[in-house]
């Protein structure tokens, strides 16, 4: 053996410190490498090669054609152009969403210019609630159907040619004496009402008819010409009669979130406020009513009439039904009214002075003017006259009107006078119409001037006096359309009027405020104090008349209104809140009447029978669909449907009830119905057994009911605060499993639904939709069970299906911390997130629909068709998902459409499953803000969409390891449970007990007295 | 006087007194064309059901899962429950060809290649609907575990659908080599009986030259053995795994313990069913009843009424389990399947065609019935299905919300496909009835009980019919016999 050593290096011969440094270090020579190409200048080499390199690739590159995709137009310099606005990072603006009884104050989501969502407003209170028709009315600013220009003979005009036409009709009629009338509906925007006087002064023979289609015109008469507004935060004792405050009936937002600060009671203050609801159909106020008396819309005078009397006023008339319990009822009310005077409020939303004046009267009895009814800031909502409609309407038929100008109002579609109205337009020297599409009206005019979508517009609206809404545009207006407000001052002589300026001033001049300040707040409150002044007493009170035959109650549905948002996919889809139907109007019949008729309550296929009711000459074809809680002898139909005119949408859905809606009083006697023997595919949301009875075993209720919804009433509640909730403890005792239990060190987001603020109203579904770019798929596919909503409303009844309880719970992702849907998706394409969400890859799901399956809760959407952009399926309404539908009832198939979608949330292909994702798009940018700020992320700071939307605060969310979030705190309380809780999934959304006003427990189930 | 004896009271399992070149002769006889008209006409038919399958499967691929009647409750409904229905017709030919063999049960001969090509076809036709039920088929390879870019992003281990699909492709590889390792020396006997060079070439290649020596014999044996030990778990693990899809969720009426022997039950049981469907109808159309005797038909019958009766067993356990658990979910189930007003009339066709009919085999009368045991045969297949609609639409329809309860009914398209498959399975085994041997040749041969006189007799017969006996007086040759 040799003992020669080979040496590389003399510092390797050396055995030198800085051989073993390098020689230890194990990539030593790679190192060296990057050092190199760091320091040393690029040599010869290196610049071919990189020539080489790109030269290739350019030539590759130019040899394919890349096809040029446009996508946000910003070609300029944006910072330097437009500094408030950065690409990718949202903008709001305060302003607001009106409609004839609706007001919000709303900040809008505009992306990169474009509005995309509608928010509640923080800071204007009870009017910052959004309301259904508020969150879908981004879309109508997207509505293929609107007119993109001024029209005059059905033909494109530009607005100088039409304005001097305009105006020079206006002139030869004022100049030969002939009368021109303005028709409107309720017009709350005070530059409009500015406006048409100023018409009026130009041309003194013009005249103004203001009416509603569905009107509350008695109230005024009633009250001296006001509608005084009901202040439901300081009442007691609530009685309605057939008024859907909460919903329909006026100002339901307000109403709404001022009536929830009295309905949850807490274990320090455990009192609600009582509720009371006469009503002929069971409506979204109804549903809420801790006491519901079933009565036909012709026993209401009688009800008040007895009700008065038993308060000591003095009516002559009074006379007990044979109808013992409504007696019993009546006498409980009036018991309770007497108790708590001037904390009580008696409101009916019938259109029958008598009615009214007799609200009036027991109001005044109990004094609650000036302690719950507030006279002197009163509503400025449905300031329709039906007189002065009606006269209008004969003086029309005698052609005493040689102009006609409807400002927003379509009395074609929405009047019984629709044939004089159409008569008169076609005769009219001079007929306009400012809606924004060709409707019913419109299509008789001679000239459409197209008015702006609010969201384009700049307005001020005076909901109730004192109170202001300012309207600001969010956009540029998108076609070649005007307000109506400068359409009319154009006419009135004031050409090139500047509507911003004259509305920023207003804007200054009603706040009181600095411009710029009264538009970021985008709302004013400057009431004080409750107004107290008496209104006129009680005329004379006729006899009340007996019914003919069967009684008709028409009513206006919570998402479509009185027609005019027909032509609103996400309106039309959205799942009434009683009904759970669709896309149609049809008539509802009382359990009673089904029994009697063979009509089956609760077609399980939802091939719902046809019936067919004749009125007044006038037959009607209509779906049945049978609704618990209804008056006998007594069917309801809705309006705003059967538009002929609203677009692509709207139009063609349902039937138009208007015509035989006479004096504008919501029923009408005289009915008859008969079965056609027809049946009809109703896309309705919800089916059968939501009785839940225990469909095997009829006249058992479903034995695990009471782990879906609990109940309780108050008494219990105020003696035990785990009243109704009292199976948890011992459930929970329960729950051993031999698994380690997910642990979740940073957040763990949680929901909470309080069932008691929750209303029904729907306005979290349609935020959902439209924050999560959910599809509107129509109603064949909702009749085939194929809808795709995130967020849906379960409502269940229980007691009497002729006097049931409702319950409403808002069903979403629960996401189980223990997810059945996690463990079988085949592809790892659910599974949950370190924060205790459970998340969908939808480019990793291949559609095999086993989570949706497997999920107790069936919240798992499945994306059946393509929905958002293959114009393939033609319609969605009567196309079969194949070859044929050509009608083009589309939604999302256009680009204007598709504005509305929002960009932070991926639009999911064909074939894939989603659901409930609690906005991750939301936590992630408040996440970011939180990050960018140096700070925690704060309770509050995330928002869900369906918690934003929520007028009254049902829905909370938060990180529930903060113990010092909202969610951490309710999360321990007695109300909380979670559904199945005993199957050990982990939900973690939780339910608060409903709890009921009621002096007796609320029963189990109807069976439970039946069977 | 004979040096074999068979005892007179056990049928023979060939009948007619068949010769080994007898049994060659009727069995190649199918291959070579002879019955070639009424073969067109079937296949016809069945080649056009197949193709209208095969248009609504492009329908559903083109236009999604919305052409059908599933729902947002019911996610599974025609098409998982066609998959169960045909993997459990899937299990007969495993069955006979493996344990049978194990169990030296040779009746089995007869019947053994007809019910593994029928196990092979079904498991083609199930295999579709895993695989056209995805809303996105063009990624259908996400599910399995290869190396991919994506992290690389693995396969859920945890998901039965996972575990089906190595279940499944496992089964149908072993199915697919058995039946193939039996076909191999049939093979080379058509290939020695044909009469054009093609003929011979294409049956050569079938047969990987084999030549019947007895090296290659003996491997064959042993390939045999080996293949039978290995399906033999596959029998029981596929339809296991297969129950599982139902047994590992939380759905009541899909999460209980009893499924894996109540499905691979159930599936011998509509296996069976479905061989002895088409073995009487082979047997008439290929003209086979010496080989598949009514001793076969009654064998299976009987095993017909044991795995019927063992499946009504299960049922009735399920119904006890579900009242003796107090579990309300449960409860609430079976009282919906067996009472609820919508499918309660599904789960009484299951029961009826399942349990109660299979039971008038105690009689050997009916056992030995041809036109019985077809029709049984179609019950038993009907009412299978409907076990299988029973488990996956009535446990989805209403389930824990009340509010997602729904009703679910088939479109066109749906039934299509299914009616679709039924076509694509009979013209596979149309083609293989017209191609291959229906009975194992060799198998048969090794069962064929003869002794010297039977065979010395049937010799002098064909000495009798030749041209240079023709001036011997018939009558004096065959004294001999």
């Amino acid at each position: 053996m040799s003992n020669k050593k080979y040496w590389t290096s003399l510092d390797e011969l050396n055995q030198t410190p800085a051989y073993f440094e390098q020689a230890n270090q194990e990539f030593s020579l790679v190192e060296d490498a990057t050092e190199s190409i760091e320091n040393k200048e690029p040599n010869r080499r290196d610049f071919l090669k990189a020539m080489g390199f790109s030269v290739s690739v350019a030539a590759v590159a130019s040899a394919c054609q890349i096809p040029v995709k446009n996508a946000i137009p910003y070609t300029f310099d944006l910072r330097n152009q437009m500094p408030e606005v950065v690409p990718g990072v949202a903008e709001f603006f305060a302003t607001t969403y009106y409609g004839s009884a609706d007001f919000n104050s709303i900040l809008v989501k505009t992306r990169e210019g474009r509005p995309i969502k509608v928010e509640g407003n923080p800071s204007a209170k009870f009017f910052g609630g959004t309301s259904a028709r508020a969150q879908a009315a981004v879309l109508d600013l997207y509505d293929v159907t609107r007119l993109h220009n001024p029209v005059k003979a059905n033909k494109k005009i530009d607005w100088k040619k039409a304005d001097a036409e305009i105006i020079k009709k206006l002139d030869e009629l004022k100049a030969s004496g002939q009368k021109v009338v303005v028709v409107t509906n309720t017009i709350l925007s005070t530059i409009t009402k500015k406006a048409i006087e100023q018409l009026k002064t130009t041309y003194a023979n013009v005249s103004v008819v203001a009416y509603d289609p569905i009107s509350q015109y008695a109230i005024r008469k009633a009250s001296g010409g006001i509608i005084p507004a009901y202040q439901f935060d300081k009442a007691d004792v609530i009685v309605g009669f057939n008024c859907d405050f909460l919903g329909t009936w006026m100002n339901g937002t307000e109403n709404a979130a001022k009536y929830v600060t009295k309905r949850v009671p807490t274990p320090e203050n455990p009192t609600m406020s009582r509720h009371h609801q006469f009503q002929s159909s069971m409506s979204l106020t109804g549903a809420s009513a801790d006491y519901k008396y079933p009565i036909k819309p012709s026993e209401e005078k009688q009800v008040l009439i007895n009700l008065y009397t038993k308060l000591g006023g003095s009516v002559s008339g009074a006379k007990d039904f044979s109808n013992k319990e409504l007696n019993t009822g009546i006498d409980k009310v009036a018991k309770e009214l007497v108790a708590a005077k001037g904390k009580s409020i008696v409101v009916s939303g019938t259109n029958d002075v008598e009615i009214q004046s007799l609200v009036n009267a027991i109001n005044a009895t109990l004094s609650n003017f000036g302690a719950t009814i507030d006279t002197s800031n009163t509503l400025n909502f449905k300031q329709g006259n039906d007189e002065a409609l009606a006269t209008l309407a004969s003086e029309l038929k005698n052609g005493a009107y040689k102009g006609i100008i409807l400002v927003g109002a379509n009395p074609v579609y929405d009047t019984v006078y629709a044939e004089t109205f159409k008569n008169a337009l076609q005769k009219a020297d001079l007929s306009i119409s400012t809606a924004d599409r060709v409707d019913e009206s419109a299509q008789y005019c001679q000239y459409v001037a197209p008015n702006s979508h609010l969201l384009e517009s700049w307005d001020v609206i005076e909901p109730r006096t004192n109170v202001y809404g300012f309207v600001q545009p969010t956009i540029t207006a998108l076609f070649d359309t005007r307000q109506e407000s400068a359409s009319i001052l154009t006419w009135a002589g004031n050409v090139n009027v500047a509507i911003d300026s004259l509305v920023q001033a207003e804007i200054a001049s009603v706040s009181g405020l600095s411009y710029s300040e009264a538009l970021q707040a985008g709302f004013v409150d400057k009431t004080s104090g409750i107004g107290a002044s008496a209104l006129p007493g009680i005329s004379t009170i006729t006899t009340p008349t007996q019914p003919k035959g069967m009684e008709l109650f028409l009513y206006e549905k919570v998402a479509i209104g009185d027609g005019k948002l027909a032509n609103n996919p996400f309106l039309q889809e959205m799942p009434d809140p009683i009904s759970k139907a669709t896309w149609d109007n049809y008539i509802l019949v009382p359990y009673s009447f089904a029994k009697e008729n063979k009509i089956d309550s609760m077609p399980a296929d939802k091939k719902v029978p046809v019936g067919k009711i004749t009125v007044a000459g006038k037959s009607f074809e209509l779906p049945i669909v049978v609704q618990f809680g209804q008056a006998q002898n007594t069917l309801a139909i809705a309006l705003g449907y059967g538009r002929e005119k609203s677009g692509n949408v709207g139009s063609g859905v349902g039937a138009n009830l208007y015509p035989i809606l006479k004096n504008n009083t919501n029923s009408v006697d005289g009915v008859t119905f008969e079965l056609t023997g027809k049946t009809y595919n109703l896309g309705l949301n919800q089916t059968y057994h939501t009785l839940m009875e225990d469909v095997s075993l009829p006249g058992k209720p479903l034995r695990y009911r009471g782990m879906v919804v609990k109940e309780t009433n108050l008494a219990s509640y105020s003696k035990s605060e785990t009243a109704g909730n009292e199976d948890r403890e011992a459930i929970q005792k329960h729950l051993v499993t031999m698994y380690p239990t997910p642990k979740f060190p940073g957040h763990h987001w949680g929901m909470l639904v309080d069932m008691n603020a929750c209303i029904g109203c729907g306005a979290c579904v349609v935020a959902c939709n439209i924050e999560n770019n959910i599809p509107v798929v129509g109603r064949r596919q909702v009749f085939r069970s194929q809808e795709m909503h995130w967020l849906r409303i379960d409502r269940y009844y229980n007691g009497n299906p002729d006097n049931p309880d409702v319950s409403f719970q808002p069903m979403m992702c629960q996401h189980c911390d223990n997810a059945p849907c996690e463990n079988v998706c085949p592809v790892n394409a659910t599974n949950h997130s370190s924060e205790g969400i459970n998340q969908m890859a939808y480019n990793r799901c291949i559609g095999t629909r086993y989570c949706a399956n497997n999920c107790p809760f069936k919240v798992r959407r499945f994306n059946w068709l393509d929905y958002q952009g293959n114009d393939m399926f033609g319609s969605f309404n009567d196309g079969t998902p194949g070859w044929g539908g050509s009608e083009t009832k589309d939604y999302m198939f256009d680009s204007l459409t598709r504005m509305v979608l929002n960009p932070d949330v991926v639009v999911r292909t064909r074939g894939v499953i989603e659901k409930c994702s609690f906005c991750t798009q939301r936590i992630q940018s408040s996440k970011l803000d939180a990050k960018k700020q140096n700070r925690k992320l704060q309770d509050g700071d995330v928002k869900t969409a369906c918690q934003t939307a929520c007028p009254t605060n049902a829905i909370v969310f938060g990180d529930m390891n903060d113990k010092n979030s909202q969610v951490a705190q309710t999360l321990d309380s007695g109300r909380n449970y979670f559904l199945f809780e005993e199957q050990h999934f982990l939900n973690h959304v939780g339910y608060q007990v409903k709890i009921r006003n009621k002096d007796e427990e609320s029963q189990r189930s109807f069976f439970d007295k039946e069977g | 006087m004979a040096s074999h004896f068979e005892s007179p009271l056990r049928e023979p399992l060939v009948k007619g007194n068949k010769t080994y070149k007898q049994i060659t002769t009727d069995i190649v006889r199918s291959t070579t064309g002879e019955l070639q008209n009424r073969w067109i006409f079937w296949t016809t038919i069945s080649a056009i059901v197949a193709t209208f399958g095969v248009f609504c499967i492009a329908w559903e691929v083109v236009f999604g899962i919305g052409s059908w009647g599933a729902n947002k409750t019911v996610g599974w409904a025609w098409d998982i429950t066609n998959f169960v229905w045909w993997i459990g017709i899937g299990h007969a030919g495993t069955l006979i060809s493996a344990i049978l063999l194990l169990f030296r049960q040779k009746w089995r001969t007869g019947v053994n290649r007809a019910a593994e090509a029928m196990t092979i076809f079904a498991v083609v036709c199930a295999g579709l609907f895993p695989v056209f039920h995805m809303g996105r088929v063009w990624d259908a390879m996400f599910i399995f575990p290869y190396p991919n870019t994506r992290g690389p992003l693995w396969v859920n281990f945890t998901s039965p659908l996972l575990w089906d699909v190595f279940a499944i492709s496992t089964y149908f590889t072993v199915s697919l080599l058995f039946w193939y390792t039996g076909l191999v020396p049939d093979f080379a006997t058509i290939r020695d009986r044909s009469k054009t060079k093609g003929r011979w070439t294409f049956y050569n290649l079938l047969s990987f030259g084999w030549i019947g020596s007895v090296k290659h014999w003996e491997r064959w044996e042993s390939l045999s053995l080996i293949l039978a030990g290995l399906s033999t778990p596959l029998v029981l693990s596929v339809h296991t795994i297969v129950s599982f899809d139902f047994a590992t969720s939380v759905i009541p009426g899909w999460h209980t313990t009893i499924l894996p022997p109540y499905f691979v039950a159930g599936a011998i049981f509509s296996g069976f069913a479905m061989v002895l469907t088409l073995m009487i109808v082979a047997r008439y159309i290929m003209k086979l009843e010496d080989y598949i005797t009514l001793a076969h038909i009654e064998s299976m019958n009987k095993i017909l009424l044991l795995t019927g009766t063992m499946v009504g067993i299960a049922y009735l356990t399920e119904l006890f389990t579900a009242w003796y658990s107090s579990n309300q979910y449960e409860q609430h189930q079976f009282a919906t399947r067996a009472f609820g007003s919508t499918y309660a009339w599904a789960y009484w066709i299951m029961m009826s065609c399942n349990l109660i009919s299979p039971q008038i085999f105690w009689f050997r009368k009916f056992r030995r019935s041809i036109k019985v045991t077809f029709v049984m045969s179609i019950l038993v297949n009907i009412g299978m299905w409907f076990e299988r609609f029973v488990i996956i639409v009535i446990s989805l329809h209403r389930d824990y919300l009340p509010s997602s309860w729904l009703y679910y009914s088939p479109t066109w398209i749906e039934i299509g496909i299914f009616v679709g498959t039924i076509g694509i399975f009979m013209t596979l085994f149309l083609a293989f009835c017209r191609f291959f041997p229906v009975v194992a040749i060799a198998e048969v041969k090794s069962i064929l009980k003869r002794n010297g006189s039977q065979a010395k007799a049937h010799q002098l017969e064909e000495v009798a019919d030749q041209e240079v006996y023709k001036s011997v007086n018939k009558e004096e040759l065959l004294q001999y016999k």
